[in-house]
């Protein structure tokens, strides 16, 4: 016996827990909001322009506006790319050294000369984003074949990768010229072109969008995409039902990991002319948080990742002009992650809303039965 | 390269691998503890970070040691109570709320510390204390032995012990035997009227104040203040020894002396200019290499029933 | 048959107790049943007729949404297994409840753990564990891990734990569904010798002879509702069936007499060893032939779990080979299998046949995505998916808010029905079918029952149904081989000749064929 609701106007069980998602986000935001807020009080001998510069920082110049976006662009391709882990139901965290490691091999690519302007970036986007594919397809094959837990091999790996990047640019490309440990210049033929004159912001942005499509069609829209989701929401099923189960997460490790490097890849050749990381860049695991706030569909990557490079420019104006540490964003960032996935989190509420809409359902069927 | 290899085998070096294990030692057996009751936490370096700063603010404020312990311990536990009570009561995915205590943890203590001494980088200015260390009378005395056994801080005794204190804890106690049991097979033990959540509490705050003393060595010991973000990734390898030794206090704690040599050669070998870089990646490779071995002897061991 | 009399034995009372899913099932309607001290009360029904939903909501793990339980002549409230057992009730679940690492003697105390100052007592354990095994005279080896003893020592064991813990009421869920005869014989005999210690037992059974033998009083369930209380002797097995099955026996099926086509499915010499070493399947040959169904008859435990597994390509057997349609399916990826034109619907729903938390849609097109028409260039092609989903729906009469609804919002028998639409739509060859209407409402049931028999009648389908419903397996095959200790133990060509008392002389190994017999069921050479 089912229930239609949708006649009288009253929500079904399915809808209500949409809202209720909603909420949880709403009401995760206002509180890590309301406390980072609070900690400003607590330190800043300026609270009132601090917490302007908290909300509105970002948008008060065209220069901090192109700072978001080009803040924006890499968080795109890390979002997605995790997105494709997690849907596989595959805790890969190596994302984080597949950014690295893109970064770092298109590098070596970048400073060969001669390569015709165009070529030369697909080159080396290739370079990277084979990098990365490497990186965090290493988990997913270890998994397959050999069911090493893919949370530690790839937080191991993470590690693995930084090094051999650190050694290679500081043995083999280290430039003596460059005043500090970096790598020599990129050639100009490697580089992304600016996309608004005047900005910085780079044509990394294409890429990243285009990445963004690619990854919702891609999960959403096609057969692949069918394999990786069913596989991940119960895998015995999808063996049962004929899927290759060990083929596909490998798959899609390596493709997200194809993804994570082409992000390093941009970044690095957005937005300098040397290579110049001397640690992980934590674009990695900022990907996760997003994958959990979009609930892994890159259909709400970009917004998320607005919302986070948003962030993140407000700490750097709050860097800028005031006492306060911007370690504030992090600490809303945690608050934000910890309640969104929370899922019990308001269920009490849900589940009294739930009871009590159905009984209202009841009875109004009741009455119909009655007229 | 010989040079290298005859230090290796000095008293010192040994010495300096029982000193580099001491951190992960406590990690490794804290995420024991937690993979007993069958939670996989990824937050002790946000437990270990908060622990660090609080043993160093503490030791500073209240001019004791003791203060210093259990302010640390203090701090360590509310990170970890607040992940138990999110995985357990809120139904949060452990891997989630782990990434955001370690967020926390980092950003939380550069906080803290930049309104203590309006540094963000280290707390030399408060002046905390540290652990001394202890001379064993008798062994102090034997030539090699003596060098690599005594001299240590009194904190890196403790973890050395809790390997059989963990040891004796998870197989000879009833709260150990309820933890395996509720790790393994809860409704076995809900049927018995044992309260599956409330066990798993306990061991996440017993897991919790071990990694804690992890952190405590870190800015107490290790050394004598606190740097940010100075755990480095030592909260991971700790869950990696511990997943390398098979839930086995024992034989985690072989793996740890084995990362611990990884660390301390890494140290020797800038000493004589060759890649840092490479030592420093020693223990992260070792740890997938061997977690392939093992699982491919498993595998056959399996095979072979 | 008595009517319920209240005497001042009755040591256990439940009173109108009505217990309802939310998915809205109703298992226990109105019913009140009782017990007297000191007697092994058998408590029978079919699969799902509501006895273990009686006994969870007696040992507190299910709450009624009515009733009232009276113990020793007072009403007691019991919200979970704890106060159960301070009440003296204790439980042997149908599956067992035990730690598989640790020992006897730990299981034994868990909870209840000896302490020698700080420290677990581990010795007084083991010493309490033999000195209650001594007691009840239930011999078991306190030091052994729990992963290494046999199936009926680890029933002991839970019989023990509870009463190391005092039980004075004990529920049995179906104890003998795991057990070799020997070990029935044996759990039976210390089974009387507590009844004379003055212990009180419910027995659940589904098995005619277990209870005839064994109990002193009966009750019977039947959907949920009791039929009635009747003292062992004032009853013959007979009476019990019919109490039990009761006038709806006719399954409503109506099909013609079969007409075998060529072997479609050839299995020879099929052997197979499990994980813990047991020899699961024992040299199994059979065919099944086209427009046929095969039923595969044996107690839970005798290899059906393995054979539909390895047919279906989950499991790899030690020797022998297995065709399909003449193709050797040994070295056969499971998508292999299903593109012979063979449908696999496996015992455990909520595991291999649906996905909880995608929608109709996705499951429907799980097994056929990659086909033409579902997908055009590798994307899926929305419409023609959905078009066919909502057809599915109707056809299939199944509830639900539409193709894109979850199947954790569908009832049981719902999501049974979208594993069968999706297994038979494809109009298989061949389906290996495990338990298709396990634990599902009756119309579900039914529907899905014609369904199957449409297809061998349609398009010539050989089926092979393994079943531990009798009626159905007697109502739906053909023909019927038997399994036990993993060797066909019996092949009955035609099931119209046979009926459910002598297929369980063979389930149970009483009985066994004639290797000429047996070989009936080798079709060709």
């Amino acid at each position: 016996m089912k229930i239609k609701f949708k006649q009288n106007n009253v929500l079904t069980s399915q809808e209500i827990s949409k809202r209720f998602s909603i909420l949880r986000t709403a009401l995760a935001l206002l509180l890590a909001m309301g406390i980072a807020i609070l900690l400003i009080f607590l330190v800043s001998n300026n609270a009132g322009r601090d917490i302007r510069s908290l909300l509105l920082g970002p948008l008060t110049s065209t220069n901090r506006i192109s700072q978001m976006i080009n803040k924006w662009i890499p968080l795109l391709f890390t979002g997605t790319a995790v997105c494709l882990f997690f849907s596989v139901g595959q805790i890969n965290l190596a994302a984080e050294g597949a950014f690295f490691a893109g970064a770092f091999t298109s590098t070596l690519v970048a400073i060969i000369g001669g390569i015709p302007p165009g070529l030369h970036f697909i080159l080396c986007a290739l370079a990277g984003g084979l990098a990365g594919a490497i990186v965090c397809g290493l988990p997913g094959i270890m998994y397959t074949k050999f069911n090493v837990l893919t949370v530690v091999s790839s937080l191991m790996i993470n590690y693995v990768v930084l090094y051999l990047g650190l050694f290679i640019i500081t043995n083999v490309v280290r430039d003596p010229a460059a005043g500090y440990e970096a790598s020599y210049r990129f050639k100009n033929t490697a580089r992304l072109a600016e996309l608004i004159p005047g900005t910085n912001v780079h044509t990394g942005l294409i890429i990243g969008v285009l990445v963004v499509v690619f990854g919702y069609l891609l999960l959403y829209k096609s057969t692949f995409g069918l394999q990786i989701r069913t596989i991940g929401a119960n895998a015995a099923f999808a063996r049962y039902s004929g899927m290759p189960v060990a083929k596909v997460i490998v798959l899609s490790q390596l493709l997200g990991g194809f993804i994570a490097g082409l992000g390093g890849t941009t970044e690095v050749l957005g937005l300098y002319n040397r290579f110049g990381y001397t640690g992980l860049t934590n674009h990695g695991w900022d990907g996760i948080m997003l994958a959990v706030l979009a609930r892994n569909n890159p259909k709400y990557i970009p917004l998320a990742a607005l919302f986070l490079a948003y962030l993140r420019t407000s700490a750097d104006v709050l860097n800028l002009t005031s006492n306060v540490p911007s370690e504030v964003i992090n600490i809303i960032q945690a608050i934000i992650i910890s309640f969104i996935a929370a899922e019990r989190f308001l269920a009490g509420w849900e589940y009294r809303t739930i009871v009590k809409n159905t009984e209202k359902a009841m009875s109004l069927k009741e009455g119909v039965a009655n007229e | 390269m010989s040079d290298l290899l005859s230090m290796v085998f000095t008293a010192d070096f040994l010495g300096s691998v029982i000193r580099m294990s001491t951190p992960i030692l406590f990690v490794a057996l804290a995420a024991l503890v937690g993979s007993k009751a069958d939670v996989l936490c990824i937050a002790y370096e946000g437990i270990m970070l908060f622990a660090a700063f609080g043993g160093v603010v503490g030791s500073a404020y209240t001019g004791t040691v003791t203060g210093g312990l259990l302010l640390g311990l203090l701090l360590g536990m509310i990170l970890i109570g607040i992940f138990a009570y999110f995985v357990l009561y809120l139904h949060t995915r452990p891997l989630l709320i782990g990434l955001a205590l370690n967020i926390l943890g980092s950003a939380g203590t550069v906080f803290g510390l930049y309104m203590l001494t309006g540094s963000k980088a280290n707390s030399t200015k408060l002046g905390s204390l540290t652990f001394p260390e202890l001379h064993i009378p008798l062994i102090e005395d034997i030539p090699v032995l003596g060098t690599v056994l005594s001299g240590h801080n009194i904190l890196t005794y403790v973890a050395f012990l809790s390997i059989f204190i963990v040891h004796v804890f998870i197989y000879r106690t009833g709260l150990g035997l309820r933890i395996r049991a509720v790790g393994e097979s809860p409704k076995a033990a809900a049927s018995l009227g044992i309260d599956v959540n409330r066990t798993k509490f306990i061991a996440l705050l017993i897991s919790g104040v071990l990694a804690s003393m992890g952190g405590i060595f870190l800015s107490m010991a290790y050394l004598p203040y606190f740097t940010r973000d100075m755990t480095a990734g030592r909260g991971f390898i700790g869950i990696a020894a511990e997943s390398l030794g098979g839930g086995k206090p024992l034989l985690t704690g072989i793996w740890i002396l084995i990362f611990g040599a990884a660390d301390a050669i890494g140290n020797l070998a800038q000493s004589f200019r060759l890649p840092s870089q490479f030592a420093q990646m020693a223990p992260y490779l070792t740890t997938l290499i061997g977690l392939v071995l093992i699982n491919v002897f498993r595998e056959k061991k399996k095979v072979n029933r | 048959m008595k009517a319920l009399n209240h005497d001042s034995d009755t040591v256990l009372e439940m009173r109108n107790i009505t217990k309802i899913y939310s998915n809205g099932f109703v298992a226990n309607n109105d019913i009140t049943f009782s017990v007297r001290r000191g007697e092994i009360h058998g408590l029978m029904g079919e699969n799902g007729a509501g006895k273990t939903t009686l006994m969870k909501v007696l040992f507190g793990l299910e709450k009624p949404e009515k009733g009232q339980i009276i113990l020793n002549g007072q009403e007691v409230h019991i919200d979970n297994p704890l106060q159960a057992l301070e009440y003296g009730i204790g439980m042997v679940h149908q599956h067992f409840m035990l730690v598989g690492s640790l020992t006897v003697a730990e299981n034994m105390v868990l909870g209840l753990e000896p302490k020698n100052g700080l420290l677990f007592d581990y010795k007084r354990a083991v010493r309490e564990t033999e000195e209650i095994s001594r007691r009840f005279n239930l011999p078991i080896d306190a030091n052994a891990i729990v992963n290494d003893i046999s199936v009926g020592m680890k029933q002991r064991l839970e019989i023990l734990k509870i009463l190391y813990r005092g039980a004075k009421i004990l529920l049995l869920d179906e104890p003998t569904a795991v057990l070799t005869p020997q070990e029935t014989t044996e759990l039976f005999k210390q089974l009387k010798h507590l009844r004379d210690q003055g212990y009180t037992i419910v027995f659940i059974s589904h098995k005619l002879g277990e209870v005839k033998e064994l109990c002193d009083r009966i009750t019977v369930l039947r959907r949920g509702e009791v039929v009635g209380t009747a003292d062992i002797d004032d009853v013959t097995e007979l009476d019990i069936s019919r109490m039990m099955v009761g006038k709806d026996v006719d399954l409503n099926i109506e099909k013609e007499e079969a007409k075998p086509g060529k072997t479609i499915l050839r299995v020879r010499n099929l052997n197979y060893t499990n994980l813990f070493g047991k020899k699961a399947l024992n040299n199994l040959s059979f065919d099944l032939r086209q427009g046929e169904i095969l039923g595969v008859a044996g107690v839970e435990g005798n290899g059906q779990t393995e054979l539909s597994e390895i047919l279906s390509g989950l499991l790899v057997p030690d020797s022998g080979e297995v065709r399909i349609k003449g193709e050797p399916i040994n070295n056969m990826s499971i998508r292999d299998i299903r593109l012979t034109n063979t449908s696999l619907i496996h015992e455990d729903r909520m595991i291999y046949g649906a996905s909880a938390d995608q929608t109709i849609v996705e499951n429907i097109i799980a097994d056929r995505y990659f086909q033409k028409g579902y997908n055009s260039k590798g994307f899926l092609n929305k419409k023609y998916n959905y078009d066919n989903t909502r057809e599915l729906i109707k056809e299939y009469q199944i509830a639900c808010d539409g193709p894109e609804a979850r199947i954790s919002t569908l009832s049981g028998g719902n999501i049974q029905k979208v594993v069968a639409a999706r297994e038979f739509s494809s109009q298989p060859e061949l389906l290996i079918v495990s338990q298709p209407t396990r634990g599902i409402d009756v119309g579900a049931a039914e529907l899905i029952r014609q369904k199957m028999i449409s297809l061998r009648d349609r398009h010539r389908t050989a089926i092979l149904l393994f079943s531990a419903d009798l009626t159905e397996l007697l109502t739906m095959s053909d023909g019927i081989i038997v399994l036990y200790n993993g060797e066909i133990v019996a092949y009955f060509p035609d099931v119209k000749r046979i009926n459910e008392e002598i297929l369980g002389k063979y389930m149970l190994g009483l009985e066994k064929q004639s290797p000429e017999e047996i070989g009936g069921v080798v079709h060709e050479n």
